[in-house]
């Protein structure tokens, strides 16, 4: 026989009693007696092993219990047991801190990072599967830009970018990571300076460049997620099936005079051969260059696009996989579209007749891209 | 929102500087609806991204209030890397079991103090913490009687 003191929190289970008297010779029917005289209190005591629950402390007589015998500690009539709730918390969970120096995220990481890690979708685990992630960036222009940028200021570890151009005049209009004295210079060196100061921590992979059907596969297989910032046709029919032969989740975007377009294709659903058969006619779609682009419409898409990224690694939220946002920034007006995997689609259908990546600006009936020297 | 004397604030930020790289943790006892005393407690996690109350310090403190005709005004700790909001992990824990939000928290009363280190100065906010996991702020008042 013996005393437990129950501390608040239980009392509303012990009808508010404080001390309630039990009966068997140890800790362990001492806690039995207990719960045969308050049936709610088992669960909160013993685990489904019958032993104590973690976040549970027993104490009797100021000694916690695995100092003495543990739930076979014999008590005695004069003995005052207490069984204490854990009053615990802190920036991290154990199991995160005892991940190793290597995962846990550095003071200054969680500083940075804090407006994100406080979200509880985010929180230090979602930061760490950010810092863990591989991006690649397709095109590092009007929207390859903000994507780029805000994927480096979350702290996405390796963002890759191809990109084969050079800073033009007529591309600081809208392309936020290169500046005027940029001029000239390859956009990817450019892109690598401005994230470099923006986040010193994420790391700038350059594959091979461009991207071709000779390299695709090679480039995609190594990252997470991509993400389509090409200002072509050739260029997105590669992408698409390159990801799509590669099992990989590709968040697409696209932009052309006050309009804006964002899914994300992902195998097993619509991909950019079920929405687009064939490529347009050459000529029959102007280009940016050729009929313009409201430069704060790549803000709005590229920002888009980096989101449903963060959505993609941190696995949160509804995906725009199967669903097309058309935007009109004239009228404003946002547009969804449901899409959906055609079951003739050559590529994803059932019986696909594209297997391997073909010769995409044949394809298209496109010239084929110039390469440009960038040392 | 909770009147807490400019006393007990800097009692609770000079504790959590006691501390580094660690994070503090106590509690405040309160007394018609006044704050009266800011309580340490030895943080047995002794980690700069967790705390876990001595149980122990915690019983003595529990029965010393009840003896006073006191409760539990607040509990508070520190972050010493991140803002002054309660982490994923500590709304967590102040359900028992933890992230049973469907359950009342703990202490459904009780205020939540977090001292951030993070910035200079340092920063306390005040919480409280409810069904479903909800995190309200509760804005201090810290002038003297």
């Amino acid at each position: 026989m013996a005393t437990i003191y129950i501390p608040t929190f239980f009392r509303q289970i012990t009808e508010g009693n404080e001390y309630i008297l039990v009966e068997g010779s140890n800790i362990l029917e001492s806690l039995e007696s207990l719960s045969y005289l308050y049936p709610e209190m088992h669960d909160l005591i013993f685990d489904s092993n019958e032993q104590i629950l973690r976040h549970v402390n027993v104490y009797i007589n100021n000694h916690e219990i695995h100092e003495l015998e543990g739930l076979d500690t014999l008590v005695n009539t004069e003995d005052q047991i207490a069984v204490i709730p854990a009053l615990a918390g802190g920036a991290m969970t154990l199991s995160e801190e005892n991940n190793g120096n290597q995962s846990a995220l550095k003071p200054e990481e969680v500083m940075r990072y804090s407006r994100h890690i406080i979200m509880p979708q985010v929180g230090p685990q979602g930061q760490r599967k950010l810092r863990d992630a591989k991006v690649l960036v397709v095109g590092a222009g009007g929207l390859g830009g903000p994507v780029a940028l805000y994927l480096a200021l979350a702290g996405v570890g390796t963002i890759g970018i191809t990109e084969f151009d050079v800073v033009d005049l007529s591309n600081l209009q809208r392309q936020i990571l290169h500046q005027t004295a940029d001029i000239d210079k390859p956009k990817l060196k450019s892109a690598k300076e401005t994230l470099g100061l923006y986040n010193p921590h994420v790391e700038i992979i350059e594959p091979p460049m461009p991207l071709t059907s000779d390299n695709a596969m090679d480039i995609i297989p190594n990252y997470d997620v991509v993400v389509n910032g090409a200002d072509n046709f050739a260029t997105r029919y590669l992408v698409n099936d390159a990801c799509y032969l590669a099992g990989k989740t590709l968040v697409d975007g696209a932009i052309l005079l006050f309009d804006g377009q964002l899914t994300v294709y992902k195998p097993g659903y619509c991909c950019y051969r079920c929405l687009y058969p064939d490529p347009p006619p050459p000529g029959m779609v102007p280009s940016c260059a050729e009929a313009g682009v409201l430069g704060a419409i790549t803000g709005i898409i590229g920002s888009m696009q980096a989101t449903e990224v963060f959505k993609q690694i941190l696995d949160i939220g509804e995906p725009m996989v199967n669903r097309l946002l058309l935007v009109d920034a004239l009228t404003m007006q946002f547009r969804e579209m449901k899409l959906r995997r055609d079951p003739a689609c050559p590529l994803c259908g059932d019986n696909p007749t594209v297997k391997e990546l073909i010769d995409y600006d044949a394809f298209c009936g496109s010239p084929p891209i110039e390469v440009l020297a960038l040392n | 929102m909770p009147r807490i004397p400019k006393k007990l604030i800097d009692e609770m930020i000079a504790h959590a500087v006691d501390d580094l790289p660690n994070e503090a943790c106590g509690q405040v006892n309160g007394k018609n609806n006044k704050p009266l005393t800011v309580n340490r407690v030895k943080n047995i996690a002794a980690s700069p991204f967790r705390y876990s109350m001595d149980p122990l310090s915690m019983l003595k403190l529990e029965q010393a209030r009840e003896e006073a005709g006191e409760y539990l005004f607040a509990i508070y700790h520190s972050h010493v890397a991140s803002e002054a909001y309660p982490s994923a992990t500590d709304i967590r824990q102040a359900f028992f079991p933890p992230g049973e939000f469907d359950h009342e928290p703990m202490f459904p009363e009780c205020f939540y103090i977090l001292v951030s280190l993070a910035q200079d100065p340092p920063e306390v906010r005040a919480f409280k913490i409810s069904q479903g996991g909800l995190v309200e702020e509760e804005l201090i008042n810290s002038e003297d009687d």
